[in-house]
């Protein structure tokens, strides 16, 4: 038993300890952040990549599965309507239920499987070769080059592919409810629109960009504290997706919490 | 005429330390395998980094400048080249042109023979020095290397 609580008091000094420093690190990028002598050509370099490889190239995948997916569960959501007759409340349903919702969630989920877990391995690799070093004796602030331009360039990324994922769950649900039940375009937009108030918009906006500071900073953080070894790099690359995993289930709890308990 | 120190040390965690002290006393640049370049950077690029954090150029003047460093070396063809793709002696020589990107900085170069073992004395070294305009040198190596050098004043660590 006092193995137990030993053990597990242990365990809950380094979890402290490790929020500790990602708190102050989150300060501190947030000061670099501030700075316009933050954004040199370097760091402009890599937003610019950044953006591409989180925003761009996952472009073909993630229309697949924001159809493939989000037309499944609209599907759902549609039919559900019907049997509750609930054809008037619709809009807001989608909106609530698919747009604010869904979308983040998925869309965190798909950046963060693909990007999350690359720069989760870049990191460690960079921390395994000695990159690191490279960049502390050049005296080149790893916060400015390392986080800044990759916590950037993943919230755009994750604020305009949510962006997409919800238009497209918009128009999937029209198509239902008008194949299903003749819903007149304009009867939708009315609905949706009534539903999708500036403050839903704007919590829609702040959970995606805080999903994706969590995508980019969580990855960057446990890859940089890789242990050294040959089994660093897949070490940091679990912890890292591990925490990401519960950090997204923690947003997505709080907000369900703040906007419907 | 460049100052070219020679240090030798007896292994690698003498360099290692060595190295450590030296950037705790002022701003060094170092070619060294314990400071490789950035894999997911160009040669060019990976000078260009340098010279984004220790000057107020534009891009179009860091692209500029870095080109005209590597030219410095005739090393222009391995500009977008990934430093994978680099043999090891045009690895050092972009390594060179790195610290060369950092001005007022001492440039330390460390175990060079090692780095690329095709090099047999080191005359290219020197000429790559001079090329570079590198005005601070401190080389810091094996005692089994010491006849590979000439017209290196030895100092102690």
């Amino acid at each position: 038993m006092l193995n137990f609580l030993e053990a597990t008091g242990r365990k809950a000094l380094t979890a402290a300890g490790t929020i500790r420093e990602m708190a102050g690190l989150t300060g501190l990028c947030g000061v670099r952040g501030l700075m316009p002598s933050s954004y040199n050509p370097a760091v402009r370099l890599v937003v610019t990549r950044q953006i591409f490889f989180t925003a761009v190239q996952i472009l073909p995948l993630f229309l697949i599965v924001a159809l493939g997916f989000g037309t499944g569960v609209v599907g759902v959501v549609v039919a559900g309507i019907l049997r509750l007759d609930l054809v008037d409340q619709a809009g807001g349903l989608v909106v609530n239920l698919l747009v604010l919702e869904l979308a983040p969630v998925i869309t965190a989920l798909l950046i963060g499987l693909r990007s999350g877990s690359g720069i989760n391995a870049e990191m460690a690799t960079m921390a395994q070769t000695g990159e690191l070093r490279t960049l502390e004796l050049f005296d080149i602030d790893r916060t400015i080059y390392l986080f800044l331009p990759r916590i950037i360039a993943t919230m755009v990324a994750m604020a305009l592919l949510t962006g997409i994922f919800a238009l497209v769950v918009l128009t999937s649900a029209y198509v239902f409810l008008f194949l299903y039940v003749e819903t007149g375009l304009n009867e939708y937009l009315n609905t949706v629109m009534h539903s999708l108030t500036g403050s839903v918009a704007a919590a829609l906006l702040a959970k995606s960009l805080l999903l994706g500071f969590l995508i980019a900073f969580i990855p960057l953080y446990s890859g940089l504290k890789a242990p050294s070894g040959p089994t660093g790099i897949p070490i940091a690359v679990l912890k890292g997706m591990v925490r990401l995993f519960l950090a997204i289930a923690v947003v997505e709890l709080l907000t369900l919490w703040l906007l419907w308990i | 005429m460049a100052s070219l120190d020679l240090e030798l040390l007896p292994d690698t965690d003498a360099i290692d330390h060595r190295l450590t002290q030296l950037a705790s006393e002022g701003p060094v640049a170092p070619a060294a395998l314990q400071t490789p370049l950035l894999a997911n950077l160009s040669a060019q690029e990976n000078l260009e980094l340098v010279g984004a954090f220790h000057s107020q150029k534009g891009a179009s003047a860091l692209v500029a400048r870095a080109a005209q460093t590597l030219a410095n070396l005739d090393m222009g063809p391995c500009a977008a080249r990934r430093p994978a793709e680099l043999t090891d002696r045009e690895a050092l020589m972009i390594q060179l042109a790195r610290a060369a990107m950092r001005p007022g900085a001492l440039a330390v170069l460390v175990t060079p023979f090692t780095q690329a073992p095709e090099l047999d004395s080191d005359a290219p070294i020197r000429q790559a020095i001079t090329a570079l305009g590198l005005n601070r040198l401190c080389i810091l190596d094996f005692p089994s290397n010491r006849h590979r050098y000439s017209a290196v004043s030895e100092v102690a660590p």
